[in-house]
């Protein structure tokens, strides 16, 4: 009975509109830098998601909370100051702690300052709703991003590596698919993923109306 | 006015609220950084001298099997059983700085393996110039008495190897530097060592 009820609660909505039905790649398509550059390895992509999840979710909280006081003609900035914050913070963390990912993620850490979904949800919910639901919604676009990445990520590395999580895990004759490591492989699997959570979730884009 | 007030009184309290994070930040990881920063020209040596190490010990591993030595503004790193010498080497490459090891037999001439530690060049042309097969091309080579990208197809001498094709600039720049540098680095250890 209460499994039920769960799917007409507020949160639980907004969690599912972060995975699936508004999920930040694959239905609104932003952050796609980002999730072509460091989704060759699983082991990157869990780091970058993780990344992006934590700076969505304080910048959120910290947006929410003080989302009567900011001023109108500043409020972008203030936006930007607070990513950047946090975004400061996890590649601090990311390099004290965790050298070899933070490496490998090179510069991508630095650029989740410009990850459109972040600003995006700061814009969108958090400068308008109360903290524990902007909590919630970072969350759930954090984690919308994580999954489409990790995924992406997943077949990558095993195609172009033999490769899940650094284990081997094709046998030890397998041809790399050299491509799959480059860019071209981050586009064609970003795309088919894409088209095929759409079909998944009946997300047709209709054709703009012209006047 | 009274809104303009408003407006910047709220950006002080913004700014010395982020910056406080920061520094906290800052205060709690740099001593960490700059401990990893430091493990990483330690295990660029140690893997250039094919000395096993497990990245918890590193220092104690690296502190046991090589040897520094200080002259002038160099600071040379000796393997006390093979007489290879480590050195690091710096320059600035297309987009940014270049650093790296230069790791040579007791010789002073033969290059047994170089490294790079950081590099900015672009994906897939200069950048290529950290990848582990081009890297490799260097060893056994010798400086007589430089070093050359060679650009031209054909074999190349003792003292050169290929060039990367399409980053004419970043090879052109790497071998400034790493001459330089090996110059130098040569007047200080023969000094010492005659």
């Amino acid at each position: 009975m209460k499994l039920i009820r769960v799917k007409y609660t507020k949160w639980f909505n907004i969690l599912r509109d972060g995975i699936s039905r508004n999920n930040p790649i694959v239905v609104a398509v932003l952050g796609i830098c980002s999730a072509l550059a460091v989704s060759n390895k699983v082991e990157n992509a869990i780091a970058m998601g993780l990344g992006v999840t934590f700076v969505i979710m304080a910048s959120s909280l910290t947006i929410s909370l003080i989302r009567n006081i900011i001023p109108q003609k500043v409020r972008m900035v203030t936006y930007m100051v607070v990513i950047s914050t946090f975004t400061i913070s996890v590649q601090a963390f990311l390099q004290a702690y965790f050298m070899p990912i933070a490496d490998a993620l090179g510069a991508y850490v630095g650029l989740i300052i410009t990850n459109c979904i972040v600003m995006g949800r700061q814009e969108a919910f958090a400068a308008k709703n109360p903290v524990k639901y902007s909590l919630i919604d970072g969350f759930a676009s954090g984690m919308g991003y994580t999954f489409v990445l990790v995924t992406v990520a997943a077949i990558r590395e095993i195609l172009a590596f033999g490769t899940l999580l650094n284990m081997q895990v094709m046998s030890a004759s397998w041809e790399r698919w050299v491509v799959m490591a480059m860019a071209p492989g981050g586009f064609f699997v970003l795309a088919l993923l894409i088209w095929g959570v759409r079909e998944l979730i009946h997300y047709y884009e209709k054709p703009e109306q012209t006047l | 006015m009274k809104d303009n007030l408003r407006v910047i009184i709220f950006v002080i309290v913004m700014s010395l609220f982020t910056s406080g994070i920061i520094i906290g930040v800052e205060a709690l990881t740099s001593e960490r950084i700059q401990n990893n920063q430091d493990a990483k020209i330690k295990i660029a040596i140690l893997e250039a001298n094919d000395i096993p190490y497990a990245l918890a010990s590193i220092n104690d591993t690296f502190d046991e099997e090589m040897n520094i030595v200080n002259i002038d503004d160099w600071t040379f790193y000796v393997n006390p059983d093979t007489g290879s010498i480590s050195f690091e080497i710096s320059g600035n490459g297309v987009w940014g700085p270049i650093e790296g090891i230069l790791t040579l037999e007791d010789d002073f001439q033969t290059i047994i393996n170089v490294s790079i530690l950081q590099q900015e060049e672009t994906p897939g042309l200069g950048g290529v110039l950290a990848e582990p097969q081009y890297l490799e091309t260097f060893v056994g080579k010798i400086f007589n008495p430089d070093f050359q990208l060679n650009k031209d197809p054909g074999t190349n001498a003792d003292n050169e190897i290929d060039a990367i094709t399409g980053a004419t600039n970043t090879s052109k720049r790497f071998q400034e530097f790493l001459n330089d540098d090996y110059e130098q680095a040569k007047i200080a250890w023969q000094s010492q060592n005659e």
